[in-house]
């Protein structure tokens, strides 16, 4: 580790012997990093305002000297191809200086528990890192959780395709105290955020609604309207059975070529009870005021 | 290092002249202006892009970086201006003293502009009807309907503002405090209706809320503090909304309804939340957040209808108030047991505790006829997960994890009191190398409730048989099993699948079974640094069982499948000056459902939706400060919904709708910029 390494370690000139190799026609071209926030020697806590490409990448002399033909060269420390470090190891160095702002949260997180790194995400040498950006980061993301991408074309989807959303508008990937790494402790708190209207709390409350948004909703997409997991008049005869209208078996006999029929089309159960997330109205009990 | 380097203890760094460093000063970045082109109009294709018409607009493309004196910077980046999804965003300050963010971001909604209704003062929170209006009992026999009908255009517009700094103090204090403005304006389809005809009325959607972050962290060498604030405060320029009453009263006076829009909201939040750090690997997490939820928006009158209003109400407003504590990841406790042995257990604890009063109110059911008295019922709950995770390392790559979980929920007037989920997990993973990964997890949970009992404050009384889903005895199993190989440096496999299976054994009523099953295959192959590919394919079924109870029991089905699959290609030219993109993807949607009255079941038409999307992008640098940048992009969307196919405002005689069509649409968008880069 760093702590062990001796002075003699590192390279003889620090960044202009990596850049010797590393320009913009290597295989890993890194010049990239001068257009970042971490090449700023004004700024003391910054890489180049000490061990240059070393602060990061651990001490490289054996990295850079000379190797024979047959011989393979000694890889770079941290953050190289074959680099020896575990993901802890490799995480601890970016904490180093994040500490701060990524890890409350990180210890004991899903993404610590599956040894992601740090660089599994982050570009470093980007001039303007894609996950920092909502217009890129999903992908970044589909990246490993592959089975996600075709969520996002679903005929019902939040706008991550067109890049005006992305996973970090619900999701911490640092780490979070609620599931699935939520913002929020609470599933719908992180959907109010956006949504506050359905916040309430309401006269009338729908509990459902009021419990957990994801009773109804599919939240990263769905084949039925505002994202719903099915819909009128099945979803709601899921837990409405009642004597009457609820308990009717309306078939293809309530089509619009036949009877059509009011509690099967256009909004279905909605096109009365329009209140399903909560009514305010004294007269809203049955949430259709 | 840097403490190294301080103490004199690391490198000679008297060589490290980094004369190869090309340290960025001035302006930095790129510069784009041009123009693009909407072939067709294309309405739902606007959602996101904001590019609903036909026409030229304007094409940016603004990505600076302003490198000041010492360590201050400037970035401004922005995109899509000159469409209704633009967004600016700024952000500056001086490396570790100050930073400064401010944004402007729009995101266009676009649902639907083909409906159409007779109101007037669309808009606003009263809707009349014309003058000349003629009320009959049936939409299918309004005779001014057809003359009548004006286009609305269902969807809405996201403004956001933000202003955000962040400072230090100190060396280990940081502060935060963000502003932000979120403006909804447009329409949205809302139904009243007077007990069985019924209205879907456009809706004005004009909401404004107010978000406010702060915090302000301490951060030590073992242990770290954030003391939180979240406001969250939202106003509704429109709490009611009254419209006419288009068929005939089905009683004297009920020619009007109002119905409650959402009510003005507050929301306060305070959490303090912490880590520490034992030795080198065992850390405690906590948070706990203390949080109140208020709503006084005045009441609406029980009715307008002047023949049965006159019933005082019991209270000017709800006067609703919510608590919420919210003890989250309180004993999080990970580390490592052994060398191999790495854990983690953990406790959450939610609580909703809703202290909204309990009124006695006379509710006048849609205008149309006086209930009995009835009581709201204010939804409490509280949930608690306990678990305990371990992950033991068995030989070289080889990893097995498990885990228990116990998830405890208590309600507030539902049918089931309390239900206790357990749950159980296993997983087995392995890598070689960075040649060869595999995964394979089980995952067993088991809900049990204390007793299932109708609500009695209901009439009519629910089914005795039904078992609403969440609070219903339920079985669910997940398996899924993945396989990474990366055969060559160049390639990349990665072949996953999920499948989910939910069981309600005791639900004779309701829902009965689910399942979710999904297989995607993801491949991408670079054979060089110029030369990138990717693909993908992924299909998954999503189905149901449900069974209703009318007398006799009918059972429903239900089927979603989506098939999706894609494919991208860059290519980079030798000395890097051009680069072309291109993207196929194809996301096929069905949706059967089927209802078995009897012994038969009768299938309802497929629903569908395929989109397919083509884009390609091309850009040259044709000069040392100057490229061309070209894009294309095609889009098809093209579905079938029997629930709106043949529906025209006046089809369901009860119901008198927006009448839209389906939302197909193919849309090509050309874009032609000319680009300074700095």
């Amino acid at each position: 580790s760093e702590d062990e390494a001796s002075a003699r370690d590192y390279t003889r000139t620090g960044a202009d012997t990596c850049l010797r190799c590393h320009d913009e026609t290597s295989e890993f071209p890194v010049l990239e990093i001068f257009r970042t926030r971490h090449a700023r020697a004004a700024d003391s806590r910054t890489p180049f305002a000490g061990l240059q490409c070393e602060a990061c990448h651990g001490p490289g002399d054996a990295h850079a000297g000379r190797v024979r033909g047959d011989e393979i060269r000694p890889a770079i420390p941290y953050f190289g191809p074959n680099s020896p470090a575990s993901a802890a190891e490799h995480n601890e160095v970016c904490l180093g200086c994040h500490r701060a702002a990524a890890s409350l949260e990180w210890p004991g997180s899903a993404h610590e528990a599956s040894d992601t790194q740090c660089a599994s995400c982050h570009r470093v040498h980007a001039r303007r890192d894609p996950v920092m950006a909502t217009a890129t980061q999903t992908e970044v993301c589909l990246g490993c959780h592959v089975s996600l991408r075709a969520d996002i074309y679903k005929p019902s989807s939040h706008p991550l395709r067109q890049g005006e959303m992305a996973c970090a508008s619900c999701h911490s990937a640092h780490g979070s105290f609620g599931e699935h790494l939520l913002r929020t402790a609470e599933v719908n708190q992180t959907c109010f955020d956006c949504h506050a209207e359905k916040r309430g709390p309401h006269l009338w409350e729908h509990a459902p609604a009021a419990e957990d948004c994801r009773l109804c909703h599919k939240p990263h997409g769905s084949n039925h309207p505002a994202l719903l997991t099915r819909r009128a008049p099945q979803l709601c005869q899921q837990c409405h059975a009642r004597a009457g209208h609820p308990s009717v078996a309306y078939t293809t006999a309530g089509l619009p070529d036949k009877a059509a029929n009011a509690a099967l089309l256009s909004r279905g159960c909605v096109n009365c009870h329009s209140q399903v997330h909560g009514s305010n109205h004294p007269s809203g009990a049955n949430l259709s005021r | 290092s840097s403490a190294e380097v301080e103490s004199g203890s690391g490198p000679d760094l008297s060589r490290w002249r980094c004369r190869f460093c090309a340290f960025e000063s001035g302006l930095d970045g790129r510069f784009g202006l041009g123009i693009g082109l909407a072939f067709d109009d294309a309405y739902r294709f606007g959602t996101g892009t904001g590019l609903d018409s036909e026409g030229a607009f304007l094409s940016t493309t603004l990505s600076l970086t302003k490198w000041g004196e010492g360590a201050s910077y400037y970035t401004l980046d922005a995109g899509k201006l000159g469409t209704d999804a633009g967004g600016v965003f700024l952000d500056g300050g001086v490396q570790g003293k100050y930073r400064l963010r401010l944004s402007y971001d729009q995101t266009p909604y676009r649902l639907n502009n083909s409906g159409a209704s007779p109101f007037l003062g669309v808009g606003t929170g009263n809707l009349s009807l014309p003058g000349s209006w003629q009320t009959t009992g049936n939409a299918r026999l309004m005779p001014d309907l057809a003359a009548t009908l004006k286009n609305v255009a269902i969807g809405h517009d996201r403004k956001t503002m933000a202003l955000g700094i962040e400072f230090g103090s100190g060396h280990n204090w940081t502060h935060a405090l963000q502003y932000r403005r979120r403006d909804k304006d447009g329409l949205q389809p809302y139904a009243g209706g007077f007990l069985t005809l019924s209205t879907v009325l456009p809706a004005p959607i004009d909401y404004q809320t107010d978000l406010i972050q702060a915090s302000t962290a301490y951060t030590a060498a073992n242990w770290q503090a954030r003391l939180g604030y979240y406001g969250s405060f939202f106003s509704n320029a429109n709490p009611l909304l009254q419209w006419d009453n288009p068929f005939n009263p089905l009683v004297a006076g009920a020619d009007q309804g109002v119905l409650a829009r959402p009510p003005d909201n507050d929301f306060h939040q305070f959490s303090l939340a912490g880590n520490y750090r034992w030795g080198r690997s065992t850390r405690l997490t906590g948070n706990i957040a203390l949080g109140k939820a208020t709503q006084n928006e005045p009441f609406a009158p029980y009715t307008v209808n002047t023949q049965l209003a006159g019933t005082p109400l019991p209270a000017a407003s709800a006067d609703a108030r919510l608590d919420s504590t919210l003890f989250s990841g309180a004993a999080r406790l990970n580390g490592k047991l052994s060398r191999k042995l790495n854990f983690k257990a953990y406790v959450r604890k939610q609580e909703r505790d809703n202290k909204t009063p309990i009124y006695a109110l006379q509710p006048v059911i849609t205008d149309v006829y006086q209930s009995g008295t009835r009581f709201n019922r204010p939804f409490s709950f509280d949930k608690s997960q306990y678990g305990l995770d371990l992950r033991y390392r068995l030989t070289g790559p080889i990893r097995v994890s498990a885990g228990l979980e116990r998830e405890d929920y208590e309600r507030d007037f539902q049918e089931v009191r309390k239900t206790t989920e357990d749950k159980v997990w296993l997983k087995l993973s392995a890598q070689s190398g960075e040649v060869v990964g595999i995964g394979f997890s089980l995952r067993r949970e088991d809900r049990d409730g204390s007793g299932y009992r109708p609500v009695s404050m209901l009439d009519p009384p629910e089914n005795p048989l039904l078992r609403k889903f969440n609070l219903a005895d339920r079985k669910r199993d997940l398996v899924s099993a993945n396989i990474d190989v990366d055969p060559h440096p160049s390639l990349s496999l990665s072949l996953r699948g999920d499948y989910s299976s939910d069981e309600y054994p005791q639900s004779v009523v309701g829902l009965n079974e689910s399942t979710d099953r999904t297989i995607t295959l993801d491949a991408s192959y670079s054979p060089n640094a110029r030369i990138s590919t990717h693909g993908f394919v992924s299909r998954q079924t999503i189905d149901y069982l449900q069974t209703g109870d009318s007398g006799s029991l009918w059972q429903g089905t239900g089927e979603d499948r989506f098939v999706t699959g894609g494919f991208g290609i860059d290519l980079r030219s030798e000395d890097n000056q051009r680069q072309l993109q291109f993207q196929y993807t194809r996301s096929d949607s069905t949706g059967k459902s089927a209802i078995a009255p009897g012994t038969t079941a009768v299938a309802f038409p497929d629903l569908s939706a395929d989109l397919e999307t083509i884009s390609i992008s091309f850009i040259s640098a044709f000069h040392e400060r100057y490229s061309a940048k070209m894009r294309y992009q095609y889009e098809r969307y093209h579905s079938r919904d029997w629930s709106i196919e043949g529906v025209s405002q006046a089809t369901i005689g009860s119901v008198l709708t927006l009448g839209e069509f389906l939302p197909n649409y193919t849309q090509q968008v050309l874009w032609l910029e000319l680009v300074r880069n700095f």
